[in-house]
């Protein structure tokens, strides 16, 4: 006699149908026995006792197992295979009649045709967006808002309907996010890592996980939260569910917190949420002073490079110290040009500029609010030093963003150079999914038409905010930037210091 | 086609949940959901017009017509968002929206049995119980039947070696010897839900209908506490519908033929045909078991089911 087993992985089959196949088996010729199982440890105990196996045939209790008994090895093979062919047999299933290639229209249209989907991208113009958001939120999604005009009485609302509901909102105003892997908004193609990072800052999110990129590290997850979220009427709801996630994340190992200036009672509770998930903390809490400056678990950085530095070394690594300038020799400045004039399409980069600047250079303005910053009451022309958030409402209505259309800048570049005044021109440079596809490129003509330090001309000093991975290429962007005459720093605030440096040094 | 759900479980993950169908029969799909991590847990969607078949049981009415063999595929993937079960590439979608959740049945406080009640509500079970027609699973080992396949020789073998021990360990609330006996039932049987462990599950509700005394109850908690470390020897199914019998919560049939053989209730037969219509083996182990787990302290039922199990090997050896 030969015996022979077959294991069907995954199956499961009621007592009926194992029965009939058992009995359809057995009458097949040449076959003595056979039984079909679901392969618990007792079954198997009991086909050895009849005599159907012998040893252990290496089956688990959710798979089938057919035991097969017969004369011949052809018998056999033929049993098995009809035993498994039946067991395999597909039921009728109905055609379901629905148009796969109907547009979808609405969220629940697109969720019958994505039923593992559990996250929305909101960016339907602002008056719409929070009615799409509570839409997704009642079924059962979280929320990411790239637009903004929401007010704060519907943030508030949909943020707390969501926690309630154990979901998040990230925004409104959420521009980048990095979810599993996947960049979402102007965001950057990162390494996967053990950095969790959350933030009320969408450039300052993309600068800290390029950091993290240039030095081998990487990130678990990168949760936008949307810039109000740390205002006291807000109260951190997103913040505090998106460090809970990050808590409960094992391949989280460290939690950086990024954001403008939070409310004080706000960061509090924020921070002392972050020491509770028991993973070291590094935050980033621009111009913010730490009620406890020596809060245990919580690394305080003041500057974005510092915070991917602080994260860095706790994950292992080593990156580029903070606190350092250019590499190459710092140049003079012509004439009477003693301006800063920075110009950048990131609204953090701004914000940090303004936070190191304001103790060093006198009679700093720009459009963005900040300690020792005066508001300048035309934006539109530079006065003294000034330091301007180009993606700032005031300068995007009705057109692209600077990241994506460099037209405006272009433009401000052009008349910042011809302002004598003008000693430093420094800008921004963001890479990633949502940016200009060759942005260097769309600055050229501007960047060419300025004359040169040889000609008179101010010194241009730039950053490019991107990795490696980014489509549009580092080190292309860095190079073209250099053969144009910009001077490159590594980061903002190394760009920021360096500036500081040649209109010190030009005194 | 979307259907609403009237009832669905107590702790049912209405939010965001995936998973995958499990089995699929016309009128009743097992879904296995993972909730979180660490937590998987399986639904039983019941569009019978009938009491639901384990704990953990979503019912709902749906057209007469339907039959989900024909909408559904067994191991599809399925998604639970803000209330809504969707089920991938089937026109097919169960709505939790409006669904009363229940709380199931935790081991109430009962007055104790009448015991000349329940002596002749539990023979009169049993003789309805004997007289269905079919026997399989674990009851087919109470007759004897020399035409079995060699699977079910061996199952009827155990039956009749082990069942006798386990109810005279009950009988003795000796956990070891109880345990022993237990361990070589659990898991044995065809089917999504082994007969052992439907047997188990009625033994369960049996016993602790008319478990009093400290001791008693001790060892029917030893003797869950037991089975639970054991479950992963059977398949998802089953080791959901042990859980909850572990944990008191037991099917409305079943219960329904328990309190009415101990009270002796008019309608047992209904009762019983309640439970025997359960599954295909499944209510027809359960109601066995549930029938020993109220013997056990009675000598004379007690014999009746020994005896019963040793005429069937007797006859059977005979006719060999």
């Amino acid at each position: 006699m030969n015996m022979g087993t077959r294991i069907i992985a995954d199956m499961y089959r009621d007592s009926v149908a194992l029965m009939k196949i058992s009995s359809a088996i057995t009458l097949l010729d040449g076959v003595s026995q056979a039984s079909c199982i679901m392969a618990t440890p007792a079954n198997l105990d009991l086909l050895r006792e009849a005599g159907l196996i012998d040893g252990d045939p290496g089956a688990r209790p959710n798979e089938v197992l057919i035991a097969v008994e017969a004369e011949t090895d052809t018998a056999l093979g033929a049993a098995l295979d009809a035993a498994e062919a039946e067991l395999r047999a597909d039921p009728v299933i109905a055609d379901g009649g629905g148009d796969v290639s109907e547009p979808l229209r609405s969220i629940e249209m697109a969720l019958d045709a994505n039923v593992d989907a559990n996250f929305t991208l909101i960016a339907t113009p602002g008056p719409f967006a929070a009615a799409e958001a509570f839409k997704s939120v009642r079924l059962g999604l979280n929320v990411m808002m790239f637009s903004d005009n929401v007010s704060i009485e519907d943030e508030l609302a949909l943020k707390t309907q969501a926690d309630q509901a154990g979901l998040m909102v990230m925004g409104p105003d959420c521009g980048t996010a990095i979810i599993d892997g996947s960049p979402l908004g102007f965001a950057n193609v990162v390494r996967r890592g053990d950095i969790g990072i959350v933030a009320a800052s969408g450039t300052g999110l993309q600068q800290v996980s390029c950091l993290i990129d240039a030095a081998g590290c990487g990130v678990s997850q990168a949760i936008g939260t949307g810039g109000r979220d740390l205002d006291s009427r807000i109260g951190g709801i997103t913040t505090k569910r998106a460090i809970t996630s990050l808590g409960a994340d094992p391949d989280t190992k460290i939690i950086v917190l990024i954001s403008k200036p939070p409310a004080p009672d706000v960061a509090k509770a924020v921070l002392e949420h972050a020491v509770a998930t028991g993973k070291p903390v590094v935050a980033c809490l621009l111009g913010h002073t730490p009620s406890e400056p020596s809060l245990s678990g919580v690394s305080f950085a003041s500057t974005l490079e510092e915070a991917a530095y602080l994260a860095i070394a706790a994950s292992g690594a080593t990156g580029n110290k903070p606190g350092g300038l250019i590499e190459a020799a710092l140049p003079g400045l012509n004439a009477d040009r003693r301006y800063l004039r920075a110009l950048y399409s990131g609204g953090t980069f701004c914000y940090e500029a303004l936070t190191m600047l304001g103790g060093t250079l006198d009679a700093v303005y720009s459009n963005t609010s900040s300690t020792g910053i005066q508001t300048l009451t035309d934006p539109w022309t530079s006065t003294a030093h000034t330091v301007l958030d180009l993606g700032d409402d005031l300068f995007t209505r009705g057109r692209p963003h600077p990241m994506i259309d460099h037209r405006l800048r272009n433009d401000r570049i052009v008349a910042e150079a011809q302002d004598p005044d003008t000693a430093v021109i420094l800008f921004d440079v963001v890479l990633g999914h949502g940016s200009h596809e060759d942005p260097v490129a769309a600055m050229a003509p501007a960047l060419s038409a300025v004359p040169g330090q040889k000609d008179g001309g101010p010194v241009l000093l730039g950053f490019v905010c991107g990795t490696g991975g980014d489509p549009q290429g580092l080190t292309r962007q860095r190079e073209a930037m250099a053969d144009l005459g910009v001077l490159v720093a590594d980061n903002n605030a190394q760009a920021v210091r360096t500036a500081a440096a040649i209109l010190e040094s030009a005194q | 086609m979307r259907l609403a759900v009237t009832d669905m479980p107590e702790h049912f993950p209405a939010q965001i949940a995936d998973g995958q169908t499990m089995s699929v029969f016309p009128r009743v799909i097992n879904l296995a959901l993972n909730c979180d991590r660490n937590r998987r847990s399986i639904v039983t969607i019941d569009a019978r017009d009938k009491a639901p078949l384990a704990p953990g049981t979503a019912r709902l009415t749906a057209p007469a017509e339907l039959d989900f063999s024909h909408l559904v595929r067994p191991g599809t993937d399925l998604a639970v968002r803000g209330g809504i079960l969707r089920i991938h590439s089937a026109d097919l979608a169960f709505d939790f929206r409006g669904a009363a959740p229940v709380a199931w049945e935790v081991r109430p406080t009962r007055p104790k049995p009448n015991q000349s009640r329940l002596s002749t509500g539990w023979i009169d079970a049993w003789s309805l119980f004997i007289d269905a027609p079919d026997p399989c699973g674990f009851a087919a080992a109470l007759f004897a039947d020399t035409q079995r396949s060699a699977f079910d020789r061996a199952l009827a073998r155990r039956v009749r070696a082990t069942v006798p021990d386990f109810m005279r360990a009950g009988a003795d609330t000796s956990l070891p010897d109880a345990w022993a006996c237990l361990r070589r039932l659990l898991g044995v049987g065809l089917g999504l839900t082994p007969s052992g462990d439907d047997f188990s599950t009625g033994f369960f509700l049996g016993f602790e209908r008319t478990s009093h005394e400290p001791g008693q109850r001790d060892f029917l908690h030893g003797l869950t506490r037991a089975t639970l470390t054991q479950t992963h020897d059977s398949t998802d199914v089953s080791r959901a519908c042990l859980t909850h019998a572990a944990a008191g919560r037991f099917s409305a049939p079943l219960t329904g033929l328990a309190d009415g053989i101990v009270r002796h209730a008019d309608n047992l037969p209904t009762r019983l045909a309640n439970v025997l219509e359960m599954g295909h083996s499944s209510g027809r182990d359960a109601a066995f078991g549930v029938l020993c787990g109220l013997a056990v302290r009675n000598p004379d039922l007690r014999a009746r089911v020994i005896t019963q199990l040793n005429n069937a090997h007797m006859q059977e050896k005979s006719a060999r």
